[in-house]
């Protein structure tokens, strides 16, 4: 009973945008014979599914691995007791941090005219010869991590601070040292959140809008930049069948995604009781 | 018993990877600080022009542009009335969870995370088709954004409730302060909400910081938020932009700390769980 | 199974930052023995455990099993077996997997494993929960579960961490049994850490107890109740009265204190509260002189007296009274 306005708020501003959306999707159109839904993830639109998999898949895995070590390194750290505290504040705000802003960042240290850039051609590195920039694959990932890894040292501390000291303890006295304890104990142990750190970040770089319309060149690419293309304002291009199938196709993998994660998010709850 | 545990010395390989992370995470906002407030071409930049023609400049006259008050009204009205929304409908529902319903936590926390499963770009374009032909003048109005803006933050601002409300034994207060004879409002007013104001003004700082920095579903409904009018700007005043950017980003890190620092006092260590929403 | 060894303790001392944990402690835990540490909290008893186990180093002194130095040996290398307050089993292996993890790390063929493991589960009643989780066992099942992968490696010495203070009163009593049954069963040498004085005098061969980093007496059970060498321990371990009468201080147990509700030339008081405890009845009583003493009278049918009764009191075995 008490749940009526939430679930009436929720509904209405969340879910039936959600459903209209798919009806949307799939509603027959007169300019094309194959549904929008088929469409969406057949030739160049396919190829922009794959891209942006590809460039999630990328971003989180590279995330995930250097947010592990980062909240490993901040774990070690007790002596100022500050430096934790300081590296937990700083992650809760880049993790939210997106969109212009960071694009202006990346744009003002390794743009062509990026401080970085300047001051890596002092030492004879030639960042945009070598075909670096900003905005290609490998320039977005890069922007993309600036995100990713405050967002996994976010999801991975806990799990780190869950590691009770008697485990390790128990483990050195049962004839495991430092490295069959992490082989055997630690690492299991910290398995699921990791991994479900890992679906986390693959979720967030691929719904990633603002950074990637602000990369504009190399952003135009992404699904989500491919949707507002199809469906911008209020005109009509013609084609918004096929934005609402692509939205449509993202929304189905991030509850796939999404739902794998809370799973392990769950069984990693369990073990910590 | 306090157990002494061992002082373990930090090894240097964890001081390199904090280093190299300061390094990378620091780099750009130097950067981009540099080019919002001084005046000296990158090419031109070196030993003897590093303290050159530093100037807000660039900031004033974004300031002076006709076009950025509206846009920086507009995002306050619009905080202003999420904070007002997200209270109206999170808190009633956190506190039932907790008062009355333990047993739909989970389930209610879970629906709080639906937000990643549709990202705003889908939210909004699935918002636009589903509200256009129903109720047109909701898109036309500049208010729309203040329940997608509330949804949006429906993750934090969950948390944060929750958490300041499981911090406190809830049942036991409402109960005393019932058989004290006190009548539901004057329990909520004098009672619970004194007991979590921490976490209440942790929920409205996350909100506001959503607020502040969403972009997606103000661009798609053509919005002139604060954000979008950053965007615009960039082509004609880049400094100005960019300063701009630096002072959100700024206001945005003052209200997370400030939001983060309250919810760990209010609220008991164990509560925050594994793989925590950020 | 490994032969049975004496663990020593020499002249260990430990100091964290500018506390001294342990000073200068010295003590033989013999084979097969149950010996008990027993303190408040901060007296030692842990950082002593700990020093056993590897985790800590003393700053200067020694520790021998037989005639091996351990002293400078990292815990993995020792042939120590531990059980921990509480939350010690790796919570993703089951039940049998945790018994065997120490077997698995010693490279025990992997059929001999199991069947040690379920020898050690069987041995602690737990052979019908092989495959459960940890986070599926009670609080008692989960200590059962930890002793038996504490000895399924058949440890030099077996080192126990108030094992007993996370569990209820019932429970503890039911593992507490268990403890002391298997380590005699198996003839293993085994620290026990309590500050809980009750606990120790029910389970040890021998206590030694702890304050500030010392010790204060080693003995058996009885000669530290009936016995003690200092007004600490006499404090620490069972209640005590300290009382003057007739011009002498007395330090008295309570079951020492006799009252008559018949007038003798004794000393007189009134009877302020008291409380039932089934086997027996505790009595608070206030002296003329306004001193306040603790009694504890056998409880039998019809024997009761209720507050505000006026007694006699008697001191009962002479030889207890000593002043302090």
């Amino acid at each position: 009973m008490g749940l009526v306005p939430f679930a009436a708020f929720v509904g209405l501003f969340l879910i039936w945008p959600a459903v209209s959306l798919f009806r949307l999707a799939v509603r027959p159109t007169r300019n094309s014979n194959i549904s929008a839904m088929r469409e969406a993830v057949t030739g160049s639109y396919l190829d922009s599914f794959l891209y942006t998999i590809k460039l999630s898949f990328l971003s989180a895995l590279l995330g995930a691995i250097c947010g592990t070590f980062l909240t490993a390194a901040v774990m070690r750290v007790e002596r100022p007791a500050w430096v934790r505290q300081a590296v937990s504040s700083f992650a809760g705000v880049a993790a939210n941090l997106g969109g212009i802003p960071l694009a202006f960042a990346f744009l003002a240290a390794l743009g062509t005219q990026g401080l970085v850039t300047k001051a890596l051609s002092w030492f004879g590195i030639d960042l945009i010869g070598a075909g670096f920039t900003i905005s290609n694959f490998a320039g977005i990932t890069l922007v993309y991590l600036y995100f990713q890894i405050p967002l996994m040292f976010l999801v991975t501390l806990p799990a780190f601070e869950g590691l009770r000291p008697t485990w390790r303890e128990a483990a050195a006295n049962l004839g495991a040292g430092p490295t069959r304890y992490w082989r055997h104990i630690g690492l299991p142990i910290l398995a699921p959140a990791l991994l479900g750190g890992f679906l986390l970040l693959f979720a967030n770089a691929f719904s990633a809008y603002a950074t990637a319309y602000a990369l504009s060149s190399g952003g135009a690419r992404l699904i989500p930049v491919q949707i507002r293309f199809f469906l911008q304002g209020n005109t009509i291009t013609g084609k918004d069948n096929l934005g609402y199938a692509m939205a449509a196709w993202m929304i189905i993998l991030m509850i796939a995604v999404m739902g794998a994660y809370l799973l392990l998010r769950k069984r990693a709850e369990q073990w910590q009781r | 018993m306090a157990t002494l545990t061992n002082r373990l010395k930090t090894p240097l390989w964890a001081w390199v990877v904090i280093t190299l992370a300061a390094i990378f995470f620091v780099l750009p906002m130097l950067a981009m600080a540099r080019f919002a407030f001084q005046r000296v071409p990158v090419a031109l930049l070196g030993r003897n022009t590093l303290f050159d023609r530093w100037t807000l400049d660039g900031l004033v006259d974004m300031f002076r542009d006709p076009d950025f008050r509206p846009a920086l009204w507009l995002s306050l009205r619009i905080s202003v009335l999420t904070v007002a929304l997200t209270l109206l409908v999170m808190l009633p529902t956190a506190l039932w969870v907790n008062v009355q319903a333990p047993r739909l936590r989970s389930m209610v926390e879970t629906a709080t995370l639906l937000p990643y499963v549709i990202p705003p770009i889908a939210l909004v374009v699935g918002a636009g088709g589903a509200f256009r032909d129903l109720a047109p003048w909701f898109l036309r109005s500049d208010y729309c954004l203040v329940p997608f803006y509330a949804v949006l933050a429906m993750p934090f601002t969950f948390r944060s409730l929750d958490t300041g409300l499981r911090s406190i034994d809830l049942k036991t207060l409402i109960e005393a302060s019932r058989s004290l004879g006190a009548p539901p409002t004057t329990t909520l007013l004098r009672v619970v909400v004194p007991n979590i104001s921490s976490a209440l003004l942790g929920t409205i700082f996350l909100t506001i910081t959503v607020v502040l920095g969403e972009f997606t579903i103000a661009s798609l409904l053509l919005k002139p938020t604060l954000p979008l009018y950053m965007s615009y700007s960039q082509g004609r005043n880049p400094q100005g932009a960019l300063g701009l950017a630096i002072l959100l980003l700024a206001l945005t890190t003052l209200l997370f700390f400030a939001a983060t620092r309250l919810r760990r006092r209010g609220a008991d260590r164990k509560m925050i769980r594994i793989g925590a929403m950020p | 199974m490994s032969h049975p060894k004496d663990m020593y303790f020499e002249s260990v001392t430990k100091t964290f930052d500018a506390t001294v944990a342990l000073e200068n402690f010295s003590l033989t835990v013999r084979s097969g023995e149950l010996l008990t540490l027993l303190g408040p909290s901060g007296c030692g008893k842990t950082t002593a455990l700990r020093i056993a186990a590897g985790f800590e180093r003393p700053d200067t002194g020694r520790v021998l099993v037989g005639a091996v130095d351990i002293t400078n040996q990292p815990p993995h290398l020792r042939q120590m077996g531990m059980v921990f307050q509480s939350y010690s089993l790796f919570p993703h292996l089951s039940v049998i997997d945790n018994v065997t993890f120490g077997l698995r790390m010693k490279r025990v063929a992997s059929q001999e494993q199991r069947m040690r493991g379920l020898r050690m589960l069987e041995l602690v009643r737990m052979e019908g929960l092989t495959d459960r989780l940890p986070h599926q066992l009670s609080g008692g099942q989960q200590q059962r579960v930890a002793l038996a992968r504490a000895l399924a490696t058949q440890p030099d010495v077996l080192l126990l961490d108030e094992p007993l203070s996370a569990l209820d009163a019932k429970v503890r009593a039911e593992v507490r049994d268990e403890i002391r049954t298997l380590t005699t069963r198996l003839g293993t040498t085994t620290v026990f850490v309590t500050h809980d004085q009750e606990e120790a005098l029910g389970i040890s061969d021998r206590i030694c107890v702890m304050n500030k980093g010392i010790v204060e007496q080693v003995g058996s059970p009885t000669e530290i109740y009936d016995h003690p060498r200092s007004s600490f321990v006499a404090d620490f371990v069972g209640e005590l009265n300290r009382i003057r009468l007739g011009g002498v201080d007395l330090v008295v147990r309570p079951e020492q204190v006799i009252l008559d509700n018949c007038h003798t030339a004794d000393t007189g008081g009134e009877i302020v509260a008291t409380s039932f405890h089934g086997s027996f009845m505790r009595y608070q009583v206030r002296l003329d002189d306004g001193q306040a003493v603790t009694a504890i009278a056998k409880h039998t049918p019809g024997s009761g007296m209720r507050a505000g009764t006026r007694v006699t009191v008697k001191i009962g075995d002479e030889k207890h009274e000593r002043s302090v």
